[in-house]
């Protein structure tokens, strides 16, 4: 060989390392900067053509989180991804960057957040709702967010002006979660690392999505650097998901995703002849919601209303048996895991069957996936924002390579559901949440805190708008400083009755809590010394008012506040100094009601 | 053969140990500024604290003691006059252990003169209002005065805070049943009670 030819042949070598060396961003199409406004939901021309992951266009945009959650540069993208056939579709999203800079290892890394169900009308997609700052989901943002990573929230294919959410398809929400990491990167300093780990977390529709991402991501999205899932509340199982649904408090969603799958798939679930005249309306109503809206309008509606000759579902399934081919492709279970991951459930979940949960558990288990299950108590919403936090730990220990051990081995039982009735009246139970209390007693300017053990039962009825309930708080003793000097004062606090009120939950996932509840007061003892029963003439009043997101009954921000008057106390040869020193107004209080812990299975 | 069938197992199990997941080794880093491992417990209860080297002051029969003789001179002469300026010395209606209770909590104040002046006349006022509640079969007129000095005395009790109004308004329904003999008298003497807390609070 001449000297000139291996000089070429060694610099075309070299040229096409250099090629190699590139960025993944030459693979993919130069994104556009989007419209302004609505605009930027119709897909441009230059939208035609590309490959998975491309990002097709993006602007800087404006979120409001909450208070808490820390500053970001965001912007709304749009990125090509594939749907559950197999096609090219296109899917919106945004990307949220801490403007903190990452002080952690390495590269910041990035948690690609599958959100639940928001609706199936265009505004409510999570970037329009992240928008105006109404976004159900905010506070599991912004507590992803506060732990420095990169925070990439699909809407799932189907907000583009003038389509339809391909609601609960499971296959192409989780390549959605999958491909907007790539599409992330594309954008010009966005400050995301190529090689970011990144981690997928998810409830509900989103557990859903994370799961198949799961299963997904080793033969689909290969360079996604996913190192953990966490996913909860999946519907791993269709059938038993829709028989659960059927007819119950979570009919709506049987209704949104008999919507979302027909978009999906069409000609296997041929809507237009299926539906009668009331469910042509019902969709048509459908797709001009929210999930708020639509929950509380559509509950406990049996599928036989909308369908032609009045079918149930069961007779759907076996006249339309490509409808039960679709049901059943939406499975989870039936590949492996690619990456460990934290599932968890609500034992009362009302909505999804905890049964089918932990079969999903076990079969990921049987594949040799790496599965740590929680069992969480309360019902599905609260469960959303309750495990928040463990989800994040967990996840943030997948991040720092930190070692564990998955409950696959675990010998218990199959969990049982505590659900309250599904039909009928919807109600969130609290049962035996934790009180944290303090009672500030005004003249002695000391705290009075509740013992450990206080506790606070409670049924929320939404449909009817009615709280009902009771707190419990053990006898206990506390030091207060009465003679200059810390004095153990016995104390006990007694409901005296019911804890009434209202609760409501509107369009926007916004919470309002009107109650109160009675106790007596009684203080036993003083420096040891019984004294009898010195107690409150009357019962002391607490209301407790709330107005906050639905996310603070799970995330630990269900808190009442306020102030009170307590009653002259009567009973015991010292009870004229007690009156002077805690009766009369302006006794501030704190009460903070959180759900039990979860129970690892 | 027995080296290959050992070495066998010895993969199983590797590969056993590695899908309950004992075998999952990522790349040692130091932790995230954040906690790595957040905790679903609620906030932490302040502790209950045992008092500091506490010695019972008394028994509970010298508290019961002081209490009575304080109790008693009240009963006998319920009428305690409202008490102006600087209190130097503990009054007769106090016990010893609550003026020891009256001047901590005073301390705490900005003023903690005219503090310990304020809970005095609050903790007369409230022994007053024992002596009416524990002491129905009291004389007929030492019950009128004691109830039309309370009536008198409760609108300004309300204005410091120190009860709760409903308990007021059920106090003065008490007392206007009393001091007033006719239904009638009874009424109109209510109504008056009734707009001077109303003023009172304007």
């Amino acid at each position: 060989m001449s000297h000139t030819t291996r000089l070429t042949r060694l610099g075309q070598s070299m040229a096409l390392l250099g090629l190699a060396a590139i960025s993944t961003q030459s693979l993919h199409a130069a994104p556009i900067a989007g419209s302004a406004g609505i605009g930027f939901y119709t897909p441009p021309v230059s939208a035609s053509t590309g490959v998975k992951g491309d990002l097709i266009s993006y602007r800087t945009a404006t979120v409001n989180l909450g208070a808490t959650a820390p500053a970001v540069s965001a912007w709304n993208i749009m990125y090509r991804s594939t749907d559950a056939k197999g096609a090219a579709n296109l899917v919106t999203g945004t990307v949220l960057v801490p403007t903190a800079a990452w002080t952690g290892s390495g590269s910041r890394p990035i948690i690609s957040y599958a959100v639940g169900t928001h609706g199936l009308n265009q505004s409510c997609a999570p970037s329009l709702q992240m928008q105006q700052g109404k976004d159900y989901e905010n506070a599991n943002i912004a507590a992803a967010l506060k732990q420095g990573y990169a925070v990439l929230v699909s809407d799932y294919a189907g907000y583009t002006t003038g389509s339809t959410p391909t609601y609960l398809a499971g296959i192409s929400q989780g390549n959605a979660v999958l491909d907007i990491i790539a599409a992330a990167k594309q954008i010009p300093s966005v400050g995301i690392a190529a090689n970011a780990k990144a981690a997928i977390w998810g409830y509900s529709q989103g557990g859903q999505s994370a799961a198949w991402a799961a299963q997904l991501q080793s033969s689909y999205a290969p360079n996604a650097n996913l190192v953990a899932v966490a996913a909860g509340g999946i519907p791993g199982n269709f059938l038993t998901t829709a028989r659960y649904l059927n007819g119950n408090n979570g009919s709506s969603f049987m209704l949104q995703g008999i919507v979302g799958l027909a978009q999906q798939y069409p000609t296997e679930i041929p809507l237009n002849t299926l539906a009668n005249a009331t469910g042509q309306a019902a969709i048509a109503r459908a797709k001009d919601q929210c999930v708020f809206q639509s929950l509380f309008e559509f509950m406990n509606k049996d599928l036989s209303l909308y369908t032609q000759g009045n079918k149930t579902f069961d007779q759907l399934l076996v006249d339309v048996p490509s409808a039960k081919t679709v049901l059943d492709a939406q499975n989870l279970g039936s590949q492996k895991l690619s990456v460990p991951m934290y599932q968890y459930h609500g034992q009362a979940d009302e909505f999804i069957p905890v049964g089918q949960s932990y079969d999903l558990k076990k079969a990921y288990c049987a594949k040799f996936g790496s599965v740590t299950y929680d069992l969480y108590p309360a019902e599905h919403i609260v469960t959303q924002f309750q495990a928040a936090p463990t989800a994040l730990a967990w996840l943030t220990d997948r991040f720092n390579g930190k070692l564990m051990n998955n409950s696959c081995m675990s010998l218990k039982s199959a969990p049982i559901s505590t659900s309250n009735p599904v039909n009928g009246d919807f109600v969130v139970s609290l049962k035996d949440w934790t009180v944290n209390a303090n009672i500030n007693l005004k003249t002695l300017k000391q705290t009075v805190t509740l013992p450990a053990g206080s506790k606070f039962t409670a049924d929320s009825n939404m449909s009817k708008n009615m709280l009902s309930g009771n707190m419990t708080v053990p006898d206990f003793k506390q030091a207060l400083k009465i003679v200059g000097l810390p004095v153990t004062v016995g104390l006990s606090v007694r409901p005296n009755g019911l804890t009434t009120g209202t609760v409501s939950l509107d369009n926007e996932g916004q919470l309002k809590i009107r109650g109160t509840a009675y106790v007596d007061i009684v203080v036993t003892s003083l420096y040891g010394v019984s004294i009898g029963e010195c107690k409150t003439v009357t019962p002391v009043a607490f209301p407790l008012n709330f107005d906050g997101p639905v996310s603070a009954l799970g995330s630990g921000n269900l808190v009442f506040t306020g102030s009170t008057s307590f009653p002259t106390l009567k009973g015991c040869s010292i009870s004229a100094i007690l009156s002077t020193m805690m009766s009369g107004e302006g006794q501030t209080y704190s009460f903070n009601v959180t759900a039990p812990a979860p129970v690892r299975y | 053969m027995t080296k290959t069938i050992w070495l066998g197992i010895g993969m199983l199990l590797t590969m056993l140990l590695v899908w309950i997941g004992i075998g999952e080794v990522g790349t040692p880093t130091a932790t995230t500024p954040q906690a790595s491992s957040a905790s679903n417990t609620p906030v932490a209860i302040e502790p209950h604290q045992q008092a500091i080297n506490e010695q019972p002051l008394m028994s509970a029969t010298q508290l019961q003691a002081q209490q009575q003789i304080v109790a008693q001179m009240v009963a006998d002469q319920p009428l305690l006059q409202p008490i102006i300026g600087d209190i130097q010395t503990r009054p007769d209606f106090v016990s010893k252990i609550e003026w020891s209770m009256l001047q901590a909590a005073a301390g705490q104040h900005a003023q903690p003169s005219k503090e310990l002046t304020r809970l005095v006349n609050t903790l007369r006022f409230h022994k007053m209002l024992e002596t009416w509640q524990n002491n129905a079969r009291m004389e007929r007129m030492q019950r009128q005065a004691l109830a039309a000095q309370l009536l008198q005395e409760v609108p300004e009790q309300l204005k410091q805070g120190n009860l709760p109004e409903t308990e007021v308004r059920d106090l003065q329904a008490q007392w206007v049943e009393v001091v007033e003999s006719s239904a009638a008298a009874q009424e109109q003497r209510l109504q008056l009670e009734r707009q001077r807390i109303h003023d009172i609070k304007q």
